[in-house]
């Protein structure tokens, strides 16, 4: 599957970095892998779960608008496709412009049968920018304890300081 | 048009200054016996007076840390508040997802029910 070339202003899937913020979900469904995968992609199946594209194709480097079911707007470039078991893109709000990807952040949908049916697994990372991730990681290796849970750590505790004061 | 949850400047530098493992210590540190100098964290840690001084500046341009000056000394205190924003964008994010595996799940039943 194909890439695109990173640029120091667009953020590079390969750079999410396990310490980087993300939320991670799980699903069963009893439909094969095969199933669920025309549910993910079929444009008008989409439409309902995920939101409407303005008809980019499903492929590695395509690129294009999508309108979130609740109405968000974003750009969403499409980074791998390998049917019936995974899909990644990368996705940016849409304002102010299709090519400030500030603010991207990567999705990876994963399938795997189970004795069920499907387990349907979903990550989406905040992607930094190649720049940032150089300045602040270069050279200092990457936790493996993800970020997002010292973050909830660290605000329970900002929490407690705040009561503490009152 | 709903906006997307996206992280804004300082969340970016709060999510890049955390990264760091030894920064969290150090942010740890300080949480936990502010207002404390710079040479004191140094003392507490297994790393350099340089190399302290050289974090606290990633935290403090995250907005992390705050510097007070009593008589010679700087001394150092959390602004956990800053970590609002981080956390703002993991739980809209979860929130968000949660809503469409929803949604997913009712068209699976829907095809099987054809």
């Amino acid at each position: 599957m194909s890439m695109n070339e990173p640029s120091p202003d667009r953020p590079d899937p390969a750079l999410v970095a396990p310490g980087d913020p993300s939320s991670s979900h799980r699903l069963e469904l009893e439909s094969t892998p095969d199933e669920v995968w025309d549910l993910l992609t079929d444009p008008d199946e989409l439409a309902r779960w995920l939101g409407r594209t303005d008809g980019f194709a499903l492929e590695p480097g395509e690129e294009g608008h999508l309108t979130d079911v609740d109405g968000t707007e974003r750009h969403l470039r499409v980074d791998e496709v390998h049917p019936g078991r995974s899909l990644r893109w990368t996705w940016w709000p849409a304002a102010p412009g299709p090519d400030d990807e500030s603010g991207a952040s990567v999705v990876e949908v994963t399938l795997q049968p189970s004795p069920g049916g499907t387990e349907v697994r979903v990550v989406e990372r905040y992607a930094r920018h190649a720049p940032i991730v150089a300045s602040v990681g270069g050279g200092l290796g990457w936790s493996t304890r993800f970020v997002d849970l010292e973050l909830r750590v660290l605000a329970s505790r900002s929490l407690v300081a705040r009561f503490a004061v009152r | 048009v709903t906006r997307a949850a996206q992280p804004t400047p300082r969340a970016d530098a709060v999510f890049g200054a955390l990264a760091d493992p030894t920064r969290r210590n150090l942010l740890r540190a300080i949480v936990d016996q502010a207002p404390i100098t710079a040479t004191q964290l140094a003392a507490e840690l297994p790393i350099s007076r340089q190399a302290v001084a050289k974090h606290l500046n990633v935290l403090d341009d995250a907005g992390l840390v705050v510097k007070r000056r009593v008589g010679r000394e700087t001394r150092f205190e959390a602004r956990l508040d800053r970590l609002d924003e981080a956390t703002r964008w993991i739980e809209q994010t979860d929130a968000a997802w949660r809503g469409r595996l929803d949604r997913l799940a009712q068209l699976d039943a829907e095809r099987r029910a054809r």
